[in-house]
């Protein structure tokens, strides 16, 4: 008898345990370095003579992580060796276009011209658009925004803001007609959030809130638990690339052209600078190819497909390759040092 | 010269879109005519030297020479033509004689059409091949040494029984299953969808003595489904497990958004993929999405092959990225 796993479950070993990417359920579990290890063998030897290998104890444990395994449809028995039915998935990322994302970020001083920031955005065949405002927005503003961002066909449609009562009842109530994908509010009342959340329950856009105040770019590159995706897209984009600056372009609030907005480097201005030949310089995307086994530490971490990376905020801002600022985990001690400082969106 | 591609296919069709964005990333122009768009014809020119075709689509025109390659998704897209309308009684007949003879010349002339665009080097499925015949499918799968499930279309009560007696059976459409809307209290509406069933004892009671004709298959005690997308002689193929699921042990269709199927990449041996291409050949087909089972005794059975089924379901979850290699196949 063979056991196999499903070829979207996908183990990730960590220097002191592993992480099993579901990607087929977009979910995660921790499990011990051995299993991993065990599960390894198992792709060429048949569980029963396998077993025989180990003493009376070991076996029960094995027994036990092989019904956790099955009992979580991770893998499945076959009488013979099934690896040439059953291949793994190819470890294969492709985009359609220069650019899949964007962060378009709006202070009281920006003058963007919004028509050809959507416009220049769609050339690229950018799909997903965040646009973040640092300041207090009249209802009529962001409807105006929204307007040009209308018939671009943008698949993905991200806004940060600040809470208003006001904002909150025209998102809900405007659900059919912007294609807003969802909508982050701060400055919430910590009180009131869990009210806003029941009234949100049924909405197209997905919400969350945060009593945090997020006036600048500051506010990002946070590593937390909460933040861990387990999809099939990242996972594969990670295994070459930077979960977080591959293929992203920002519009800073006074109109630079950067990679990432809480980076210094600046390639251009909006209104002067075609978006496309920023994009085409090579040390544009300088930072597209520091995957996570070329980062220090995160390369012995376990969660390092399930997390995304930042480049911007650094342990060591004179090493490129140093491990993320805002991250608190240390995989050689397996812990949390401290409790993060900046408390995560609660999502309705 | 320049790939540009003529796509027909309908809107809110993801899979088209992506195609589309693969065509763009390759500097590639296309045409997209969704069902419903407005289709003319400007001019055929059939002389020796040249055929040309002028279309308009909607408000713009263009010429059958200046298109490279096609891919005939799915809808139908005929020729748009105005029907003769009279008020007067008397002439109702004739009226209706003149407008069925103008929809035949209609016809033909799309006939014409498609047929040129099928002659281009590539060009991927057939409007003339959209709707399978399950049945005539099953034939031919049988002529090309598929496994195929014992299939019966009954009509009276007692072929039913002898039928159903001491074996497990399923039924499904002949054709396309059904989906029907009813409108209910305070105008919500409830939809009612035909699904693959299994068929027991219980049918033989409702049963009268000759009813209309319906198809009952044997049913084969399955590992796993297989759903294969086929381009061009290439098979990109996936298993679906199932089985651990009641929910979703006759038709997957029936989904459980709890606990998704595991659908995985799948490798067909080398004899069965070579009867598939066969296959695939004979029903003139070279796209399509073919349903499969493995038996409990490790034995692939063809079930079906949809010539515009769906392939988003395969593309993804096995990252084998098929809209990026159709969009390569269209302008190579
Ligand atoms: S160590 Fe690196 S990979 Fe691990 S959680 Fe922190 S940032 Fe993510």
């Amino acid at each position: 008898m063979y056991f196999q796993l499903f070829a979207d479950c996908i183990p990730v070993k960590g220097y002191n345990r592993s992480v099993i990417c579901d990607l087929g359920r977009n979910k995660f579990n921790l499990i011990p370095n051995e299993l991993t290890d065990f599960i390894e063998e198992l792709k060429s030897k048949p569980f029963n003579s396998l077993l025989e290998d180990f003493c009376d104890d070991d076996k029960e444990t094995i027994l036990e992580y092989i019904e956790f395994l099955v009992n979580n449809e991770f893998g499945f028995f076959s009488e013979q060796n099934n690896n040439n039915s059953f291949p793994p998935l190819e470890a294969i990322f492709n985009w359609s276009g220069l650019i899949s994302n964007s962060i378009v970020d709006v202070d009281a001083l920006s003058s963007h011209n919004y028509e050809r920031i959507f416009s220049e955005l769609k050339e690229v065949n950018c799909t997903s658009v965040q646009i973040r405002f640092f300041s207090e927005q009249t209802i009529q503003n962001v409807q105006f925004i929204l307007e040009s961002a209308l018939d671009r066909d943008f698949e993905c449609i991200e806004l940060v803001i600040e809470f208003s009562d006001e904002l909150l009842s025209f998102f809900v109530n405007s659900e059919k007609v912007y294609p807003i994908t969802s909508v982050q509010f701060f400055s919430c009342n910590p009180d009131k959030i869990s009210d806003y959340i029941q009234e949100v329950n049924d909405s197209l856009i997905a919400f969350s809130f945060t009593p945090l105040k997020i006036n600048n770019h500051e506010h990002c590159g946070l590593v937390d638990p909460s933040y861990f995706t387990s999809n099939l897209q990242l996972f594969m984009e990670g295994q070459k690339f930077n979960t977080c600056l591959n293929r992203k372009v920002s519009i800073s609030a006074n109109g630079e052209i950067k990679n990432c907005p809480s980076t210094t480097e600046v390639y251009g201005f909006i209104n002067t600078t075609k978006l496309i030949d920023c994009i085409d310089r090579d040390d544009f995307k300088r930072y597209w190819t520091i995957n996570k086994q070329s980062i220090s530490i995160c390369k012995d971490c376990e969660f390092r497909f399930v997390c995304t990376d930042c480049r911007a905020f650094i342990e060591n801002p004179s090493d490129i390759y140093s491990k993320p600022l805002k991250c608190n985990y240390d995989p050689y001690s397996s812990t949390w040092l401290k409790t993060s400082n900046f408390p995560p969106f609660i999502s309705s | 010269m320049k790939k540009k591609v003529l796509i027909m296919s309908q809107h809110f069709d993801r899979s088209t879109d992506i195609v589309l964005q693969w065509l763009n990333y390759y500097g590639a122009s296309y045409i997209r005519v969704n069902h419903g768009d407005v289709l003319k014809v400007r001019k055929i020119n059939i002389d020796k030297g040249n055929t040309e075709i002028t279309i308009r689509h909607n408000s713009v025109e263009f010429s059958l020479s200046e298109i490279t390659g096609f891919w005939y998704r799915r809808g139908n897209v005929g020729f748009a033509w105005d029907e003769l309308k009279s008020n007067e009684l008397a002439l109702e007949r004739a009226i209706g004689a003149v407008n069925k003879h103008l929809k035949g010349e209609i016809s033909t002339l799309e006939e014409y059409f498609y047929f040129q665009l099928e002659q281009l080097t590539t060009s991927l499925g057939r409007r003339s091949n959209a709707r399978n015949n399950k049945l005539i499918h099953l034939e031919m799968a049988k002529l090309c040494g598929l496994n195929i499930p014992d299939t019966i279309i009954v009509a009276n009560k007692q072929d039913l029984s002898e039928r159903i007696h001491g074996r497990t059976n399923i039924t499904k459409a002949i054709r396309d299953g059904l989906s029907v809307g009813i409108k209910g209290k305070s105008d919500m509406w409830r939809y009612f969808s035909t699904y693959t069933s299994i068929a027991n004892h219980e049918i033989i009671e409702q049963a009268e003595k000759e009813f209309f004709p319906f198809l009952l298959q044997q049913q084969i005690k399955k590992k796993y489904e297989i759903r294969v997308f086929y381009l061009n002689g290439e098979l990109f193929s996936m298993a679906i497990f199932s089985q651990n699921d009641p929910q979703t042990v006759v038709d997957f269709r029936h989904y459980n958004y709890q606990r998704p199927n595991r659908m995985v990449p799948y490798v067909i041996d080398a004899e069965t993929t070579d009867k598939i291409k066969r296959f695939m050949k004979i029903a003139n087909l070279n796209t399509g999405s073919l349903d499969l089972i493995c038996s409990d005794k490790d034995e692939l059975f063809f079930l079906e092959v949809n010539p515009v089924g769906q392939f988003g379901m395969v593309s993804f979850p096995c990252n084998y990225y098929l809209e990026k290699k159709i969009a390569e196949y269209l302008i190579s």
